[in-house]
């Protein structure tokens, strides 16, 4: 031991202590401003128990409708951009032309402000001009007042998020495909796997660290979804697009709700950590193992 | 799966039209005229190229293309120095509970954001930041510091420990080392952390929607959503200020894709 070995502290305290108070000191003041009775202007530290969390599993409406939204969106959303992901980074690991082209324009909406491309496709969703139902008049299908309907505006934005976040999946697919030894595959071709069964059976088994790393992070992405919806819907019509990070907003900030919004961003906090933490477990165990 | 070569470039062409043909209406419909966009097919060319809503949107925007500036640079420098520092200290100087150190910062990379939102705002009007522009900096560094973290060490565990070990040789002492040797080899990491950092900051919504109450501080994210309020229907108003709101990220991301790409699996898989 010299001398050196406290120098580290320099290095790494002005993180730990800025990161200590913007996330562990604000989660804990969130926690704890959620056990109050601060529905108010006025800070008030009373303590109310667990009665925000109790009205909002009892008898909020919109808080069950947010639920039931998260849960339907996540889903369709976590699956969708992993199985397309997973299918366009298997047709770009083919050894195809202009890859990097193809690549550059999959990944070109993550690199686009949610709030732009909510806007646009707020435009192409439009009942009067939009693109989308110009094309169904073209093809003489119904209109759809995409945004406007109860039942269509959370799939509609279901596919607008698909779109924005697709590229993420593909490129952390083609990492993990480009990491298959060419061997196994050649191998696992002579003996007789092929199509679907070297798919299945070889290909898809050997990407499973990318499908845990792209469903953590399109899970973790669904359950804090926010700009897109505030930006196409703010929630609306009549809550069917509403979600919990949205209502936590409103409540927290526009009617202050504060203790009531609090709850909310400790409920989404808490699913988060469900599959965060079994993530970091893991990932804390490899790096274990390297050094 | 077996897929004949056509059949391959065919669904890569469709998952391309998918994928563009959201830019396609952006740029068309942002040279309109609003007369053309209520009479002729959204599908269609612009029989003249109008830029007037560039006019109206540049002067709705122009004040939060500043604001946005102002607080995005310094963020980003900030937020990459920070974790630049602490890559290092986490991979070089190899301390006991490195990983449990690295790990509690890496935790903020996962956070979301509305569990530290009303503290956040709490916290600027205690420390008098609120409605300044410092407010949307520090902010931006706090939770930028986790990624840039987590990009550095992935980079500095890719430099041989024995360059540092010629360094101590030569009698220089950590700070020596980390400025004269780690930083000009550090040119590749730094710009992987400072695009991405930079995308990141200027695209964000929601701490610009908490902390910029005041048009003097809002980002131009802010504005453009507000602009969408107030322009209700004036497509090509709109659609321009989509354009300019994404084109600074649009154009690092067209130069230094390349370097995109590793900062978002530097954040995604294990590099």
């Amino acid at each position: 031991m010299n001398k050196r070995s406290f120098e580290w502290i320099g290095f790494i305290l002005p993180s730990v202590i800025i990161v200590g108070t913007f996330v562990y000191a604000f989660i804990a003041w969130t926690v704890a401003v959620s056990f109050t009775n601060w529905n108010t202007l006025l800070p008030n530290w009373s303590f109310a128990g667990l009665s925000n969390y109790f009205s909002l599993f009892t008898n909020n409406l919109r808080f069950r409708m947010d639920l039931i939204n998260n849960f339907t969106f996540l889903p369709f959303f976590v699956l969708g951009s992993m199985v397309l992901g997973f299918f366009l980074a298997s047709l770009l690991n083919k050894g195809v032309k202009f890859e990097s082209f193809f690549r550059t324009v999959f990944l070109l909406p993550m690199a686009i402000s949610l709030v732009v491309s909510g806007t646009i496709w707020v435009w192409l969703y439009d009942p009067t001009n939009g693109a989308i139902d110009v094309l169904l008049k073209a093809i003489r299908l119904p209109t759809i007042n995409w945004l406007g309907s109860m039942s269509f505006a959370l799939p509609a934005i279901i596919i607008a998020t698909i779109w924005q976040y697709t590229g993420f999946t593909t490129s952390i697919y083609l990492a993990g495909l480009r990491g298959i030894p060419q061997e196994i595959i050649e191998a696992a071709k002579l003996d007789g796997a092929h199509g679907f069964r070297l798919y299945w059976n070889i290909i898809i088994p050997m990407v499973q660290s990318s499908t845990v790393t792209a469903f953590v992070l399109m899970v973790q992405l669904s359950l804090q979804m926010f700009d897109i919806i505030w930006v196409m819907t703010s929630g609306g019509p009549a809550f069917a697009t509403d979600m919990p990070a949205v209502y936590m907003f409103i409540a927290a900030f526009k009617q202050n709700f504060v203790a009531q919004g609090a709850a909310i961003a400790v409920i989404v906090f808490l699913l988060t950590l469900a599959v965060v933490i079994p993530y970091l477990f893991i990932a804390g165990k490899i790096t274990e193992e390297e050094s | 799966m077996k897929l004949s070569r056509v059949g391959v470039y065919v669904i890569l062409i469709v998952a391309t039209i998918f994928f563009l043909f959201p830019i396609y209406f952006l740029v068309v419909t942002s040279l309109k005229s609003l007369s053309e966009i209520y009479s002729t097919s959204s599908w269609s060319f612009p029989t003249h190229i109008d830029w007037s809503g560039f006019v109206v949107a540049w002067h709705g925007l122009k004040q939060g293309f500043i604001n946005s500036f102002e607080f995005t640079i310094p963020a980003v420098i900030f937020s990459v120095f920070l974790g630049s520092l602490g890559g290092f200290a986490l991979t070089k100087i190899r301390f006991k509970g490195a990983n449990t150190v690295f790990l509690f910062i890496l935790f903020g990379m996962f956070l979301p954001y509305q569990v530290v939102l009303i503290p956040l705002v709490k916290f600027m009007a205690t420390v008098h930041l609120y409605g300044n522009i410092w407010s949307l900096i520090v902010t931006h560094t706090a939770y930028g510091i986790p990624i840039t973290t987590l990009i550095f060490r992935n980079f500095y565990s890719s430099v041989p420990t024995s360059l540092i070990e010629a360094g101590k040789v030569d009698g220089a002492n950590v700070w020596q080392i980390y400025t004269k040797i780690m930083i000009p080899i550090s040119v590749p990491g730094i710009v992987v952390a400072v695009i991405w950092q930079f995308t990141n900051i200027w695209n964000n919504f929601l701490f610009g929607l908490t902390l910029g109450s005041m048009p003097n501080i809002r980002p131009v994210t802010v504005m453009l959503n507000n602009l969408k309020g107030s322009m209700i229907s004036q497509w090509n108003t709109l659609m321009a200020g989509a354009l300019l709101t994404a084109l600074p990220t649009i154009i690092v991301y067209l130069i230094m894709g390349k370097y995109f790409i590793k900062g978002l699996l530097g954040g995604a898989v294990k590099g």
